[in-house]
């Protein structure tokens, strides 16, 4: 009997230490600033991602005279935070009219990983150089 | 009652554990050993059924960053010599083409974060 006893205080001392461990570490929230940038021309957003019990729910507020960013572009798009560090290799998509690369890297935050950059370049010999399309994240911080 | 369930035991054990036994000799050391890795899911989408998924999406972007490109030369182009509206002209339509390379941007985006993002 005492030995069970033992083991239910165990499981349930196991449990509650699950549910408050260093995995979460009490973050609920990332917020931050978003640039987009294409050469000279630059958009800035405020950035605030939530756990959700499904992952993370991410919005942007434009600021000064950037655009609105349409919802569907966050609902399943770019992910600005997620559990693991992400995919290491570039996505190459070739076309007749040249390459497209696209590089996403990760930055980790407490218990998660931030987006640092995402970037798309075009390797198109008739057309030459051109800057890249750039998304970074600045200035993370984990809200709690 | 028990020497029924004792007799079964022995009975299903034996064949049991020599089968097992038997596959282990017959399996090659080396397939056990350095048998390779399963290939990534996500690895594997990411090469082959993304590229060809997003290819669209892909084409669009360079379009709108070809049109970004000339829209801007045309931009410097004007700079030098141009009048007010002439340079006026350029620089909305150099805004645009930058809307267009950001909105199939985006696209792109998207279209790749179905398939290695999440």
């Amino acid at each position: 009997m005492k030995t069970l006893l033992l083991l239910a205080t165990l499981t349930a001392v196991a449990a509650c230490d699950r549910r408050t461990g260093p995995t979460e570490s009490g973050a609920r929230a990332v917020t931050g600033l978003v640039e987009l940038r294409l050469g000279t021309f630059v958009q800035r957003y405020d950035l605030r991602v939530e756990r959700t019990d499904d992952g993370f729910a991410p919005s942007l507020t434009p600021i000064g005279g950037s655009r609105p960013v349409g919802r569907a572009f966050l609902g399943g798009g770019l992910a600005f935070v997620r559990s693991d560090a992400g995919p290491d290799d570039p996505v190459v998509i070739a076309t007749p009219q040249g390459t497209v690369t696209t590089r996403l890297t990760y930055r980790a935050l407490g218990p998660w990983h931030v987006l640092d950059r995402a970037a798309i370049s075009v390797a198109a010999p008739q057309l030459g150089a051109g800057p890249e399309l750039t998304v970074a994240v600045l200035e993370p911080r984990l809200v709690r | 009652m028990n020497r029924t369930t004792a007799t079964l035991r022995v009975r299903w054990a034996g064949p049991a554990v020599l089968s097992v036994l038997i596959a282990l000799a017959v399996t090659p050391r080396t397939a056990i050993a350095a048998a390779p890795p399963p290939p990534s899911p996500a690895a594997a989408t990411a090469t082959v059924a993304t590229a060809k998924l997003c290819y669209a999406e892909a084409a669009a972007y360079i379009d709108a960053w070809a049109e970004y490109i000339e829209a801007l030369q045309d931009y410097y182009n004007s700079l030098p010599g141009g009048t007010e509206q002439e340079i006026m002209d350029a620089a909305r339509r150099l805004d645009e083409a930058a809307s267009k390379v950001w909105d199939t941007g985006w696209k792109l985006i998207l279209c790749l974060g179905q398939y290695i993002i999440f």
